[in-house]
């Protein structure tokens, strides 16, 4: 390990993986956005929005994990019309860690808690999606944060990521 | 020290730049920046990935003797800089890996700090010869005294500074300043004196599947995260703890006598400090995020 990559530590000595973030079944490219991020503010129910969220559902687990794609999210911070939301999946008492970790890692407060019960009935599905990307009322991109590539996707115009 | 929208700190590791100002990779932005004494970003170069201009984990920066700065990244490659940090020069592949610090010895010669290869008890300190590439020795095997091995294994860092003709090297689980000649010859070991460093112990069967417990288990001990030299009464020492996978920051003073010199668990980061110690850069205490230093100097008492 490096001294830069401490929760390494916890990585490998305790063979931790990143949250489990296969696609949901029954939620794609195309679907209405589910209520529940409505109703929670981080995401919009107006067809008529121009407003990009970009919502990355983590764990405690990923963020005492050394695979966190941070890179990759910090490029979406700041970029126009587009908000970053960051939906912590767990046990509340998990919630300071996460907290701590988003503001060591420059990347947006944290949005919203929910049980994993509780993610799993908004997003309508038993696996939980990692990130989503929605625009007006629909749900344009899902997928592993490595796999976003904002260019091709539903963001366009990267100034920061550029690939 | 100044950011932009593309020019974020995370996580600054700094060297002083001999020509004024601040050597800084971020290794999780896979970053070269530098700046000038007042925080006035210079250059910026790299972005994440594995090409010429890329980096996917620089560890250090340093000025070379021939002006063009060196960027170490642990996993790929060595990349050479322009004297500006502005313009690649050329990319070297080392003949060792996992490199993590670096400082200068000598018009032709840099010392590399890191593992050289797979077997964690190879030698961790290099004297390599950057204009031809060759690793001219490699010394100072830590892990194979080092009693925990599994500590030693996931969290074996090595750091180094020099000062004249003397190599003062740390490894991060083990409380102890280790001395070298620049030639690698062991000079001394100076043990850490009893203070709140808190050395590790291994992961308990029981414990290794639990999350918790695991958690708990790695708050419980100390890593040293580097050495610096200190005026000429010893060593400061920066170490940390871990709290929820998040560092906490302390810096300990060694003598060159082993006499613990002082002990603050609540000390800021120590980003650096010049290799006559007189010069000591932090984080500001209590800043939330690591982007507001501080320069300051060793006291002495009358």
């Amino acid at each position: 390990m490096d001294r830069a990559c401490q929760c390494l530590v916890v990585c490998l000595i305790a063979g931790l993986g990143v949250v489990s973030c296969t696609v949901a079944p029954d939620l794609d490219s195309g679907s209405v956005v589910p209520s529940a991020l409505v109703e929670l503010g981080i995401a919009d129910s107006s067809p008529t929005s121009g407003t990009t969220y970009v919502v990355w559902v983590v764990d405690a687990k990923a963020c005492l994990s050394c695979g966190t794609p941070d890179y990759v999210l910090r490029r979406l911070v700041g970029r126009e019309s587009t908000q970053l939301q960051v939906l912590h999946v767990g046990d509340a008492t998990d919630r300071g860690l996460v907290r701590s970790y988003l503001r060591e890692r420059r990347l947006p407060m944290l949005a919203a808690t929910m049980s994993v019960t509780g993610a799993r009935r908004a997003f309508g599905a038993r696996d939980i999606p990692f990130l989503v990307v929605m625009r007006a009322d629909t749900i344009r991109w899902i997928g592993a944060v490595e796999d976003l590539n904002l260019d091709r996707g539903s963001l366009a115009g990267s100034t920061r990521l550029g690939k | 020290m100044e950011e932009t929208t593309d020019v974020v700190t995370v996580f600054p590791i700094v060297r002083l730049d001999p020509a004024g100002g601040f050597l800084v990779v971020d290794p999780h932005e896979c970053q070269f920046r530098r700046y000038d004494r007042h925080g006035k970003l210079l250059a910026h170069f790299g972005s994440k990935g594995q090409g010429p201009k890329e980096f996917e984990r620089p560890t250090v920066a340093i000025r070379l003797p021939s002006r063009e700065i060196l960027v170490i990244d642990r996993r790929v490659k060595f990349t050479i800089l322009d004297s500006t940090g502005t313009q690649l020069v050329r990319t070297v592949v080392p003949p060792v890996g996992a490199i993590e610090d670096a400082d200068v010895v000598d018009d032709s010669t840099v010392l590399l700090a890191g593992l050289a290869g797979a077997d964690p008890d190879s030698p961790m300190l290099h004297l390599w010869d950057y204009r031809r590439n060759q690793v001219r020795r490699s010394f100072f095997r830590p892990f194979s005294s080092y009693r925990y091995k599994d500590v030693a294994a996931t969290a074996g860092w090595v750091q180094a500074a020099i000062r004249a003709d003397t190599i003062a090297a740390t490894f991060s689980p083990s409380d102890t300043v280790y001395l070298f000649s620049v030639d690698g010859t062991s000079l001394a070991s100076i043990p850490i004196p009893p203070s709140h460093f808190r050395k590790a112990y291994p992961l308990s069967n029981a414990a290794e599947a639990d999350l918790q417990r695991r958690r708990e288990w790695l708050s419980t001990f100390d890593l040293v995260a580097a050495v610096s030299w200190a005026d000429t009464a010893g060593f400061l020492v920066p170490y940390q703890s871990f709290v929820n996978g998040r560092p906490i920051w302390k810096l300990l003073g060694v003598r060159r006598t082993g006499r613990l010199w002082f002990d603050d668990p609540d000390a800021p980061r120590l980003l650096t400090a010049d290799s006559l110690g007189q010069e000591l850069v932090f984080v500001e205490q209590g800043a939330e995020v690591p982007n507001r230093w501080r320069i300051a100097s060793v006291r002495r008492r009358s």
